[in-house]
């Protein structure tokens, strides 16, 4: 069974557009669509804006949907109808300032859910304990118990967080941007503890957050936002390498562009030359105008020898030359900015890659093979789908 | 980086500081000399009911302030409904009024054969006292009441505030831990605004253990009016810097709560400011009861005596305009203008003292010129009689040694004494200013100029100056306001004869007459409300960064 599942759901900020019927241009989301199943961490990445933090809110019961439906372990919890309160949602949240309560010691910030006089789960104070205990013992914190979040760092702070969250055995953890407030230095290390911690629990988690770095190190599966609903979800290396748009692909990371049109079930002309696939391309599309993007990895270069004008045996292909205009030295790789004249016009190009080429030389331009990523004009991606395309750009 | 001020303006700076100290010394040296016969009989027969009393009406005016200003600081920091942005500065106002003129006002309403109580016998058919029981107004209970409406807006803004500066992901975080939003607020909204809410009852305890005018008039013996009855009734110097001291150790207790809570505050609130603040939708009884609960303060603390005060001046115009009111106010305005200027100065002085000159001693001078704004004002006219009674004496004495006349009672008998009282009492609201307006002027300036070829003083007169202007001048006009309504220290130091606007409203009020004063007293309550214009303004500017 899902842990969540979001079924079309639309929401408004305005006031007057929630009572009264909702036009478009009033919704913050609309027609997102989400499962996360049991023990599955999703990332939920976007630019700030795009409604992220609104979908965690209608999430944790703080907004009323204007349609659509919220289910936590197959029990509806929010519609247009009905919000059912935050407290008895049994969600856990991590927020980007922590949220701990300042008048109270580490102690009583994780037993805080566990206390009180609310109902059914009264443990005993031995409970209590014994509980607190073990999760100081989880995030690695024990003996801390008395201390006052004041005296503690930034990332045992949300460690903390994590043990109150965890404490009150939420069905879903809701992360909120966890890891913005900590240093950069220890936050890869962060990242993957508490995902270790949250396996270990098998709990489901939802982590928002606008680094791709962290969304990747962090979750299973992305689920990419923008414009109020979500455009993809999958693994990181397919969004990566074969996402749904041009929003997306940029999203994910630096592309180069260049103008294509189909050959055949393998192969598009570009102005560079043919290109070669090494998966089965949409051929219905041949012959109308497409975007070919490429990665900065999936292009090599080879020095040209001026003297001889001959090319290496690498490249055998009819790639014109380039001149590269910049060099960068990035630690893993270099990035090379490179210039290039050829029939059609100008084009400026990015690649990286491992071996420095000698500056400011002319280089011989190679696509390496690959599974390729083209566009229509509309910036979908071309590839034939096994589905189709329903959430397609209004 | 440290500048080497000259030597008039460091030693300057110390003797002024111990100038405006020299009270507090003075009354603790008195209080501690061997006791009189007065203080003992009082010690022995009347001393703990002053002491009762006034203990009970810190804490009553405490309790019924919180009650009051508390749900109404939650309703503006988080609910929405109709004029808000107009309560939100409506709710200050009742600083505003003297308590003096409220209680007039009020026992005016409910006594025996005031409205309220005409219109009950009305009502029922009652015709005299014995007839009905009605809470008598003129009480500690009556003065309790009159204090927490006109001082609950300490407690409220401090709160407000704190209500705002929190995270909303804390209180969501309560709730996702299974909190109702009932529960929520107990368990975390107001235990983190409780050290603010601490400030807010410590400051609204200085003033209800000051306050003169209400509880004379109500005739509820406290340590405030017995400092009065030894003084002027007795003109007993040592009785009175006893119990003065007594009260000064009250204001101590008060002030190390005080300063304690807001060291824990600036623990509790680290807002990264990132979030909006969406306010919350009130529906049905419970956004009657915010809408009323609001609005009665208002009410209650200003609009109803305002309205009532501008009754009486049109009714009774021709009676109360007269050109002893001229003398009064140019009386009140010549004092409070040059304790004004002085303490503006004072301020200037030490505070460049402070800035330039970067040793651990430093900071001392401006701390001690400010002590006396703590001091009630009655303890503070105590503390400045003794040190200008021993000037008058000592000089006079002088006088008789070198064969000349003696002069009289220079410093002690005349307007200089109210100057001094005033400088000594508001200078902590110029050094404030001046201070706050100093520390936003960026050190490297400092260095900027001096390696342009400043020497320090014209460094202060080309830079600092110009630049701190705007603070000094709200430190004047606060200074000027503060003159403008004190009552207690006046009463006790002003000349014979000698009346400023705030004596005489409370002279009408203890004649109950209050009818003819309503243009005076109308003039303090527009007075009082210049500070809290500028108080909005700058609240305003901060909710809108």
């Amino acid at each position: 069974m899902s842990a969540l599942n979001i079924t079309e759901l639309a929401c408004a900020y305005d006031r007057s557009a929630r009572k009264s019927s909702a036009t478009a241009d009033h919704l913050v989301l609309s027609g997102v669509n989400l499962a996360i199943e049991d023990g599955e961490i999703v990332c939920l990445l976007g630019r700030s804006g795009c409604g992220k933090s609104t979908l965690l809110k209608a999430i944790a019961g703080l907004i009323q949907p204007v349609s659509g439906t919220i289910e936590l372990h197959g029990r509806e919890v929010s519609s247009a109808a009905r919000v059912m309160p935050p407290e008895q949602r049994g969600i856990g949240m991590i927020f980007q300032d922590y949220a701990l309560f300042p008048h109270l010691t580490v102690f009583d910030n994780i037993s805080f859910g566990l206390k009180g006089a609310f109902g059914q789960n009264k443990q005993t104070s031995e409970q209590v304990r014994q509980r607190v205990q073990d999760m100081l013992q989880l995030v690695n914190l024990y003996g801390l118990d008395q201390r006052y979040p004041h005296e503690l760092s930034g990332g045992q702070q949300q460690r903390v967080a994590i043990a109150r969250a965890l404490a009150n055995e939420p069905s879903i953890l809701l992360l909120d941007e966890p890891f913005s407030n900590i240093d950069s230095q220890v936050r890869q290390h962060l990242v993957r503890e508490i995902r270790d911690i949250l396996k270990q629990q098998k709990v489901a988690g939802l982590f928002v957050t606008h680094s791709r770095e962290e969304g990747f190190a962090f979750a299973d599966t992305i689920a990419v936002m923008g414009q109020g609903r979500i455009m993809q979800q999958g693994t990181a290396f397919d969004i990566y390498h074969s996402p749904d748009n041009r929003f997306i692909a940029d999203f994910m990371g630096a592309g180069n562009v260049l103008p294509a049109t189909i050959e055949d079930e393998f192969h598009v002309s570009t102005p560079l030359g043919v290109v070669a696939s090494t998966q089965p391309l949409s051929v219905e599309k041949a012959g109308t105008s497409l975007e070919l993007f490429i990665r900065p990895q999936m292009v090599a270069l080879s020095a040209v020898d001026k003297s001889e004008g001959s090319l290496t045996q690498a490249s055998t292909d009819t790639f014109p030359q380039a001149t590269i205009t910049r060099q960068q030295f990035m630690g893993k790789s270099i990035r090379s900015e490179i210039h290039l004249d050829c029939c059609q016009g100008s084009y400026q190009l990015v690649a990286e890659h491992a071996n420095p080429v000698a500056g400011n030389a002319n280089v011989q331009l190679n696509i390496i093979p690959h599974d390729l990523v083209l566009f229509d004009a509309d910036g979908l991606n071309a590839r034939q789908k096994e589905e189709p395309h329903h959430d397609a750009q209004t | 980086m440290n500048h080497n001020l000259p030597t008039y303006w460091r030693a300057g700076s110390w003797l002024l500081a111990l100038l405006l100290f020299s009270p507090v010394i003075a009354l603790v040296l008195e209080a501690l000399a061997p006791a009189g016969e007065l203080f003992d009989h009082l010690w022995d027969t009347v001393l703990t009911t002053y002491i009762v009393n006034s203990v009970l009406l810190i804490l009553g005016v405490g309790g019924l302030g919180a009650v009051l200003a508390i749900p109404a600081a939650w309703v503006m920091a988080n609910a929405r409904i109709p004029a808000r942005d107009q309560l939100q500065w409506l709710l200050v106002l009742p600083l505003a009024m003297p308590s003096y003129v409220i209680a007039y006002i009020y026992t005016d309403l409910l006594e025996f054969a005031g409205p309220v109580q005409r219109f009950l016998r009305a009502l029922t058919g009652w015709t005299s006292a014995a007839d009905y029981s009605f809470p008598e107004i003129r009480s500690l209970g009556g003065a309790i009441i009159v204090l927490a409406l006109v001082l609950y807006p300490y407690l409220y803004l401090l709160a407000r505030t704190a209500f705002l500066e929190q995270s909303k992901s804390q209180t969501l975080a309560s709730r996702l831990l299974g909190c109702s939003p009932l529960h929520s607020f107990f368990r975390v909204t107001l235990p983190m605004a409780r050290p603010a809410i601490i400030t807010g009852l410590a400051l609204m305890g200085m003033e209800a253990l000051g306050d003169f005018a209400t509880v004379s008039y109500f005739s509820v013996p406290t340590l405030t009016t017995a400092v009065y009855d030894t003084w002027l009734g007795y003109g007993s110097l040592n009785a009175a810097a006893k119990i003065s001291a007594m009260m000064l150790l009250v204001v101590m207790l008060l002030i190390s709560m005080e300063k304690y809570s807001r060291r824990k505050q600036q623990l509790y609130q680290k807002n990264t400011g990132q979030e909006q603040r969406e306010l919350i939708e009130l529906s049905g009884w419970s956004k009657w009861l915010a809408i009323g609960w609001c609005w009665m303060l208002v009410i209650l603390g200003f609009l109803l005596p305002s309205l009532v005060l501008v009754e009486y001046l049109i009714a009774y115009f021709d009676e109360s305009w007269s050109s002893a009111l001229f003398e009064y106010g140019i009386n009140s305005l010549v004092v409070s203008g040059s304790a004004a200027a002085i303490a503006c100065f004072i301020a200037l002085f030490l505070g460049v003292y402070q800035r330039l000159q970067r040793t651990s001693f430093s900071r001392i001078p401006a701390r001690l010129a400010s002590t006396g704004y703590a001091l009630p004002g009655n303890v503070l006219a105590i503390g400045v009689l003794i040190p200008l009674t021993l000037s008058d004496n000592l000089l006079n004495e002088l006088l008789i040694h070198w064969h000349q006349s003696p002069i009289g009672l220079i410093f002690s008998g005349s307007a200089i004494t109210l100057v001094f009282a005033y400088v000594v009492r508001f200078s902590a609201v110029a050094v404030g200013s001046v201070e706050s307006s100093l520390g936003r002027v960026s050190p490297s300036l400092d260095m900027a100029s001096r390696t342009l070829g400043c020497s320090p003083q014209e460094m202060v007169k080309r830079v600092h100056l110009p630049l701190i202007r705007k603070g000094m001048l709200a430190g004047l006009l606060l200074v000027f306001i503060e003159g403008m309504k004190e009552l207690p220290a006046t009463l006790l130091l002003r000349p014979f004869n000698f009346e400023t606007l705030a004596t005489r409203v409370f002279q009408y009020v203890s004649d109950e007459q209050l009818e003819y004063a309503a243009p005076a007293a109308l003039v303090l309550v527009l007075v009082g409300l210049v500070p809290l214009i500028m108080l909005n303004r700058s609240l305003e500017r901060q909710e809108q960064q």
